[in-house]
């Protein structure tokens, strides 16, 4: 073990840029962790917002895209639950990533878990509270299988996402970008 | 004092308030210190994730400093990183030789059986195929042999437990 800690504490070698720069940024926002997260679901729940104008639930059917909606929802309830969870989430969490920083990401990503479980459930029992209130209040969208169906979706979407966008950081870090 | 002149020490009671200045130059100062170690002990993909982890757990864990040297408590944080890295790896390889081992063992099963199937009489072993590989029903097979269902149950039971038995 001394030996081990002598050869620690005299040798010493170059970090890689690309490596250097991302953990500074890694830690820092370990440091402070609050701000990223604060960010990370106020850009959720704003990516989120944008995407009920294509919902025939909850949105303004005047901008045109209710047809491909009207069309989901004909396929039935596993489809529609499966395709309303996936555009909700998928927007969010693609308006979020879009303007974390790569350090901020990082450290969603190592806390992933810990962060979507209990968001996404906190915002499937708020939507519960709000379904009185949406525009339209299809049967379709009362039933357990398509609580169910959501939910898990929006866990599935939700890590799916993180990865894709984890990949597309990796790749493009090992080239330099 | 500047913070670049301070002591690592003085930059840890610094960094258990929460200054992320204290925390960028002990990163700058001991950085290259940990990558050289890790590099020697690990596979560069791998050393990369445990450089962000080692400096990661200098944060999270930075309340339980309680003011040794802190090039020597950086030391025990990267060991125990590298150690936790080491078991996770060996319980992974566990895990893949205990399924090589498994596949082994379908496999030599699997001749054994086909062995077995060759000393049995033929239209045993025609029933056995029939119901394994091809997935006829009971019902198709009781049909196709003319006997009851219940007898042609009987039949394959007693066959499976000769195999079994050789087995």
């Amino acid at each position: 073990m001394k030996d081990d800690f002598l050869e620690f504490i005299t040798e010493s070698k170059k970090v890689p840029d690309n490596l250097f720069t991302e953990t500074r940024e890694l830690v820092r926002v370990s440091l402070k962790p609050k701000y990223t997260v604060a960010k990370f679901y106020a850009l959720q729940v704003l990516g989120m917002f944008l995407t009920l104008f294509i919902c025939p639930q909850y949105g303004f059917q005047s901008v045109g895209f209710s047809g491909i909606a009207d069309w989901v929802m004909e396929k039935g309830v596993f489809v529609c639950a499966i395709y309303c969870s996936s555009i909700f989430f998928a927007g969010g969490l693609a308006v979020s990533y879009i303007f974390l920083t790569k350090g901020e990401f990082n450290w969603i990503y190592r806390n992933r878990l810990s962060l979507i479980i209990p968001f996404n459930s906190v915002v499937f029992f708020l939507m519960m509270l709000t379904k009185d209130m949406a525009l339209e209040n299809h049967a379709l969208f009362h039933g357990n299988t398509f609580n169910i169906t959501w939910i898990f979706t929006s866990f599935l979407v939700a890590l799916i996402v993180t990865e894709l966008v984890k990949l597309r950081s990796v790749k493009f870090a090992r080239v330099g970008i | 004092m500047s913070t670049n002149q301070q002591s690592d020490e003085e930059l840890m009671h610094l960094l258990k308030l929460g200054d992320d200045l204290a925390l960028s130059v002990l990163y700058e100062r001991h950085s290259s210190k940990v990558w050289s170690y890790l590099k020697r002990r690990v596979p560069d993909s791998n050393a990369e994730d445990l450089f962000q982890d080692c400096f990661v757990k200098v944060v999270e864990k930075r309340d339980a400093w309680n003011g040794q040297p802190f090039v020597l408590w950086l030391y025990v944080v990267m060991r125990n990183t590298v150690s936790d890295y080491f078991r996770s790896k060996k319980v992974e390889s566990k895990y893949l030789n205990f399924l090589e081992d498994r596949s082994e063992e379908r496999e030599s099963k699997a001749l054994q059986v086909e062995e077995l199937l060759g000393v049995l009489p033929n239209d045993k072993a025609q029933l056995l195929r029939e119901f394994f590989s091809e997935g006829w029903s009971y019902k198709e097979l009781a049909d196709k042999y003319d006997m009851s269902e219940i007898s042609l149950r009987k039949r394959l039971s007693r066959t499976i437990k000769k195999i079994k038995k050789e087995l």
